[in-house]
C-alpha cells in the first residue's frame, strides 16, 4: 500500500508539473507580461512562475481589471454548485438503473434502459441542452431558461454557494429564494448529468451481471441468502471496482461538460468565465481558469484512487 | 498457418458483427451518411450559401406552413436547411476523417519511436501521456485553441493534439507487452532487431486495438469539432458547419426550433451509428468482452 | 432412513449447437449420515449434478427429475422460492477452488456471521461467539484474528476450512464437497478430508464426496456412483466395487491408478482406454464408451440400460463378471 501511494504521489507531482509547465506557456501568450519576472532564463522564469502562483499571485484579468485568482474564486462556487448536484445525479441514478438493468437481464426494462443508454452517451450535450431548454423551459414552462436566480430576490453572497446563501436569508424570503435556487439549478443539472448516467448505467449493468456469475455469488447462493441481498452486498462492492476505474473519465466528461452548459445556461460559473477570456483572449484568466479546472480534476482522480484502495481489502490489506 | 489463422479470426469477427442488431442498424445509417456527404453537392437543391431574403425561417414542409421549395426549411437569413445539412455533412465527415487519421498516424508514429527511448524517457512520455488523457478533452482542446488563437483551422490542430494520446498509449503498451516476453528480454535488441520487432510483433498485435480506438476517435472527433463550433471557438459563420449552425440557431429556439432541432439530429445520428459500429466491433475482435 | 432420493434426474444446457445432456437420467439415494462418493472425469457431469442437487443451476440449464425427495419433502411440487428454501436449510455445498468461493470484499467473520443469520439467527454476540466457536471445529487456530481477516489473506486450506465452517453454519443433513481437495496442497488434503470425515461423525450429517480420484474414496465411502459422458455407468458398494469393477470404465479408472487396485502385477502393461472423452456435445451412438472400450462388439451401438446385478448397478451389455487376471 505504501509503494502505491508512493507511486500516486510520484504521478501527481508529474501531472502537477506539465499543467503548470501548459499554463506557463498559456501565460507567456500575453501582450501585457502577466507576470514581472526578475530572470531572463525561460526555466528560471518558470519557476518564478511557481513561487508567483503559490503566493496566490495569479496575474491580473486584461478585460475585468481584477486578479484572476478572485475572479476565479467568485465563479468557482456556481460550478462547483452545478457540477456537485450533476454528479450526484449521475452516480445515483446510473447505479440505480444499471441495477435495475443487472437484475431484470433480457426482459423488456433492460432493452429500455440500456437502448436509452446508449442514445444518452451517444448525445452531443450542447444539443441536448438546447432540447430540455426547448421542451422543459419553452414549451412547458416548468423551468427558468437561464441563470441562478430571479431578480426579485436580492441576495448577499456570502459563501456563493447559491443554495447555502438562500437559505441563509432565510428571515428574508423563507424557503422561497432557495427553492427557486434550486428550481434554476434542476435542468442545467440534468443536461450535464445524462452523459455520465449513461456511461455508468452501462458499465453498472455489464459488471455487475460479470460479478453475479462468480463462484462467491454461487456460494452465496447455496446459504440461501436473498436474491436483493447478494445484488446488493455481494455484488454490488465487487462490481463497484470498474466503475470506480472509469470514474475518473467522468469526471473529465462532467469537466468538459460544465463548460458547454454554463454557455447554453448562461450559469455564471468556471465555464463561462473561461469561454469569455478565451474569445477576448485574457491570457491571464485563461491560464489562471485552466490551471483551477485542472487541478479540480487531478483532485477529484486522486480521491477516487483512495477510494478504490479503500473498497478493494485486496489492495489495502496486502496478505 | 498463422495466416490462415488470422482470416479464421477475421470471419468469427464478422460472424460475430453480423449478429449484432445494434452494429448492423448503425452500419446502415452511417453507410446512409456517408453516401449523403459524398453526393451531398449534387444532391443539394440550392447554394448552401444563398441567402433567399424573402423567404426567412419558413418551417419544414410537415408544418403546415411549410413550402415544398425547402423540404427542411430555412435558417433567420434565408438559406436552405436541407442544402446546409448536405454539405454540412460532406464538410463535418471531411474534418473529422481529417483529425483521425492525422492523429492516429501521428501517435502511432509516437509511440513506435519510443521503442527505441531508453526506459526512462519512455516511462516518462508516458506518463506525459497519461496527464493529457486525463485531462478533459474539451478543456484541452479550449486550452489549445486559447494559445493559437479561434478559427477552424486551430481547432482542428487543437481536436487532433488531443487525440494523438490514445494512439501513443495503444502502441506503447503493444510496444511494452512485447519488449517484457523472455526471448525480447534475454537478447539485447540493437535498432534494426527493433524494427523488425515493430513491424512483425507489435504492429499485427495493435491492428484490433487500433480499429476500435479509430471508430471511437471518430465520434470524439466529430464532437469536439461540433462543440468548438458551438461554442465559437471552431468553424465560423456563415460556414454550414453542423455545430456552427446549432450555435446560429440559439437565438431562434422558440420560432424556429427546426433551425436547432435538425442539426442537431445531423450529429446525434452520426455519432450513435459511429458508437454503434464502434461497439460492434470491439465485441467482435474482443470476445473476452461479450456479455 | 432416507435423506434424499432422486430419480430420473436430467440437466440439460441450450447452446448455440442444440441440447447438451449433461446429467442424463440419474438416480441417486442417500441415507442420513451416510458418506457416498461420486467419481468421474472431468466433464462427466458430476459436478452439474451436484450443483443440480443443491439447486445452484444456471439459469441456462433446465433440470427435470421424476422424483425428489429430500428430507420427506417432495421438491418436484414446489415453486422454486420454496424448493430453494428447503434445500438451504439441508445441503450445504462446498466447491474445489475455496479461495474463489468465498467473497473477496467481506471478512470471513462477516460471511460467516451473514451464514449464521440466515440460518438460526441470534444476538450479534451470539452470533460471534457461535462464529468462533465454528472456526475452531474446523480446526483454526486464532479464530479471533482470522474472523477480522479477508480471504485474500488466508491460505487455500484455511479457506477450505472456512467453506466447511460456512456449510456447518447452515446446519445441513447433508454435505455436498465437490472436488473438495483438488486445488490444495498434497499435505492439506488429507487434513480436510479427515476433517470432513470427523464432522460427518460429529454431526451425523450426510456426506457426498465428488472426485475424480479413486484413492480419497477407497477408505471412506460406503457406496460410490461412477460417471461416464453425464451418466451413472456403475454403482454400489465401495469395498465390492474397488475389489471387482464390472464396468469396462471403472475397471479402467482403478488401472490408471498406478500401485492401486488389487490386480496390479509387476511387468503387466497398464489397462488404458484408447482415444479420449468425448465431450458431451459429440456423444457417440449406443454405449457411450463403445468406442473406447477394448470390449466392445456389434451390440454396442444399441444404449446400454442400467441394470441391477449382484446388489450393483451397471450400464453395460457385457459386465466383466469373471477375473481376467
Amino acid at each position: 500500500m505504501f509503494a502505491s501511494l508512493l507511486k500516486q504521489l510520484g504521478t501527481l507531482l508529474i501531472s502537477l508539473l506539465g499543467l503548470t509547465v501548459l499554463t506557463y506557456i498559456l501565460s507567456l501568450q500575453s501582450n501585457i507580461p502577466i507576470h514581472d519576472y526578475k530572470s531572463s532564463n525561460v526555466f528560471l522564469q518558470y519557476f518564478e512562475y511557481l513561487q508567483f502562483l503559490l503566493q496566490g499571485d495569479w496575474g491580473i484579468s486584461s478585460i475585468h481589471k481584477r486578479s484572476v485568482l478572485k475572479d476565479f474564486l467568485q465563479h468557482f462556487p456556481a460550478s462547483i454548485e452545478l457540477i456537485a448536484l450533476a454528479l450526484t445525479l449521475a452516480v445515483t441514478t446510473g447505479l440505480g438503473l444499471g441495477i435495475l438493468s443487472a437484475s431484470r437481464r433480457g426482459g423488456w426494462l433492460d432493452n429500455t434502459l440500456m437502448t436509452s443508454s446508449l442514445i444518452g452517451y451517444s448525445m452531443p450535450i450542447f444539443w441536448w441542452g438546447m432540447l430540455l431548454v426547448l421542451l422543459f423551459s419553452l414549451t412547458l414552462g416548468w423551468t427558468p431558461v437561464a441563470g441562478r436566480l430571479d431578480f426579485q430576490y436580492n441576495i448577499e453572497p456570502y459563501t456563493r454557494f447559491m443554495l447555502i446563501d438562500t437559505l441563509l436569508h432565510h428571515n428574508k424570503y423563507g424557503f422561497n429564494a432557495f427553492l427557486n435556487a434550486l428550481h434554476h439549478l434542476i435542468l442545467p443539472a440534468v443536461t450535464l448529468s445524462t452523459i455520465p448516467m449513461a456511461i455508468i448505467a452501462r458499465m453498472t449493468r455489464s459488471s455487475l451481471l460479470a460479478v453475479l456469475k462468480s463462484e462467491y455469488i454461487r456460494t452465496a447462493r447455496s446459504k440461501g441468502i436473498s436474491k436483493r441481498r447478494i445484488i446488493w452486498i455481494h455484488g454490488l462492492r465487487n462490481a463497484l471496482q470498474p466503475i470506480l476505474t472509469i470514474s475518473g473519465v467522468q469526471v473529465s466528461i462532467i469537466m468538459s461538460g460544465v463548460i458547454v452548459t454554463e454557455y447554453i445556461f448562461a450559469w455564471p460559473g468556471i465555464g463561462k468565465w473561461l469561454l469569455e477570456a478565451v474569445s477576448r483572449r485574457d491570457f491571464a484568466s485563461i491560464q489562471g481558469g485552466v490551471l483551477a479546472l485542472s487541478i479540480v480534476v487531478i483532485a477529484f482522480n486522486l480521491a477516487l484512487d483512495f477510494l478504490s484502495i479503500y473498497l478493494n481489502p485486496r489492495l489495502r490489506r496486502p496478505s | 498457418m498463422r495466416k490462415s489463422l488470422v482470416t479464421a479470426n477475421q470471419k468469427a469477427a464478422w460472424v460475430i458483427y453480423k449478429q449484432n442488431k445494434g452494429a448492423l442498424i448503425g452500419s446502415v445509417i452511417l453507410a446512409l451518411i456517408l453516401l449523403m456527404a459524398l453526393t451531398g453537392p449534387w444532391l443539394a437543391p440550392y447554394d448552401p450559401a444563398h441567402q433567399f431574403s424573402n423567404k426567412v425561417l419558413v418551417p419544414p414542409i410537415w408544418n403546415s406552413a411549410g413550402d415544398f421549395d425547402y423540404f427542411f426549411g430555412t435558417d433567420d437569413l434565408g438559406r436552405d436547411l436541407l442544402s446546409r445539412l448536405l454539405y454540412g455533412a460532406r464538410l463535418s465527415l471531411q474534418l473529422t476523417l481529417t483529425v483521425v487519421v492525422t492523429a492516429a498516424i501521428t501517435g502511432i508514429i509516437i509511440g513506435a519511436a519510443s521503442a527505441f527511448l531508453n526506459p526512462t524517457l519512455r516511462s516518462l512520455l508516458m506518463r506525459i501521456m497519461d496527464l493529457l488523457l486525463s485531462f478533459p478533452s474539451l478543456l484541452l482542446a479550449i486550452a489549445i485553441v486559447a494559445i493559437i488563437g479561434p478559427g477552424l483551422p486551430n481547432a482542428i490542430y487543437a481536436v487532433i493534439i488531443v487525440l494523438i494520446p490514445q494512439f501513443v498509449r495503444i502502441t506503447q503498451s503493444a510496444i511494452s507487452d512485447e519488449l517484457n516476453k523472455d526471448y525480447v528480454m534475454a537478447a539485447k535488441l540493437d535498432g534494426a532487431k527493433r524494427f523488425r520487432l515493430l513491424t512483425h510483433h507489435v504492429w499485427p498485435n495493435i491492428v484490433p486495438a487500433l480499429i476500435v480506438q479509430l471508430t471511437f476517435s471518430f465520434s470524439t472527433a466529430l464532437l469536439d469539432i461540433a462543440a468548438l463550433g458551438f461554442l465559437g471557438l471552431g468553424a465560423q459563420p456563415p460556414m454550414a458547419e453542423w455545430g456552427t449552425m446549432l450555435s446560429e440557431s440559439r437565438a431562434f429556439i422558440q420560432f424556429a426550433p427546426w433551425t436547432m432541432t435538425l442539426p442537431g439530429v445531423a450529429i446525434f445520428l452520426t455519432v450513435l451509428s459511429i458508437n454503434l459500429v464502434g461497439d460492434g466491433i470491439r465485441d467482435a475482435l474482443d470476445p473476452r468482452l461479450n456479455r | 432412513m432416507g435423506l434424499l432420493q432422486v430419480e430420473n434426474l436430467s440437466v440439460e444446457f441450450k447452446t448455440d449447437e442444440g441440447i447438451i445432456t449433461a446429467v442424463d437420467k440419474a438416480k441417486i439415494a442417500i441415507n442420513a449420515g451416510q458418506v457416498q462418493g461420486v467419481i468421474g472425469e472431468s466433464g462427466s457431469g458430476k459436478s452439474v449434478m451436484a450443483l443440480a442437487i443443491a439447486g445452484l443451476l444456471s439459469p441456462a440449464a433446465t433440470m427435470r427429475a421424476d422424483l425428489f425427495n429430500l428430507d420427506g419433502h417432495d421438491l418436484t411440487r414446489m415453486s422454486s422460492a420454496e424448493r430453494q428454501k428447503i434445500i438451504s436449510s439441508n445441503i450445504s455445498i462446498i466447491f474445489q477452488e475455496p479461495t474463489s468461493s468465498l467473497n473477496p470484499s467481506l471478512t470471513i467473520g462477516y460471511q460467516l456471521d451473514e451464514t449464521i443469520r440466515f440460518h438460526g439467527g441470534g444476538t450479534r454476540k451470539e452470533r460471534f461467539e457461535k462464529s468462533l466457536e465454528l472456526l475452531n471445529q474446523v480446526g483454526i487456530m486464532n479464530a479471533k484474528r482470522r474472523y477480522k481477516e479477508y480471504p485474500h489473506q488466508l491460505s487455500g486450506g484455511l479457506n477450505q476450512r472456512v467453506m466447511i465452517a460456512m456449510a456447518l453454519a447452515c446446519q445441513p443433513k447433508l454435505l455436498i464437497a465437490d472436488e473438495p481437495t483438488t486445488a490444495l496442497d498434497v499435505t492439506v488434503q488429507s487434513q480436510i478430508l479427515d476433517l470432513l470425515l470427523k464432522l460427518n461423525e460429529e454431526h451425523h450429517m450426510a456426506l457426498m464426496l465428488i472426485t475424480h480420484d479413486f484413492s480419497i474414496l477407497s477408505e471412506t465411502t460406503d457406496k460410490v456412483y461412477v460417471m461416464y459422458g453425464g451418466q451413472i455407468v456403475e454403482s454400489g458398494r465401495t469395498y465390492n466395487l474397488l475389489s471387482q469393477p464390472y464396468h469396462p470404465y471403472t475397471k479402467a479408472l482403478l488401472d490408471s491408478v498406478p500401485h492401486y487396485g488389487m490386480h496390479y502385477k509387476k511387468g503387466r502393461r497398464l489397462f488404458n482406454l484408447k482415444g479420449s472423452t468425448p465431450s458431451l456435445d459429440h456423444l457417440p451412438v449406443g454405449c457411450y464408451l463403445g468406442p473406447r472400450c477394448p470390449y466392445a462388439n456389434k451390440k454396442c451401438v444399441q444404449p446400454p440400460e442400467l441394470r441391477s446385478l449382484k446388489g450393483r448397478k451397471v450400464r453395460c451389455h457385457f459386465p466383466l463378471l469373471e477375473d481376467d487376471s
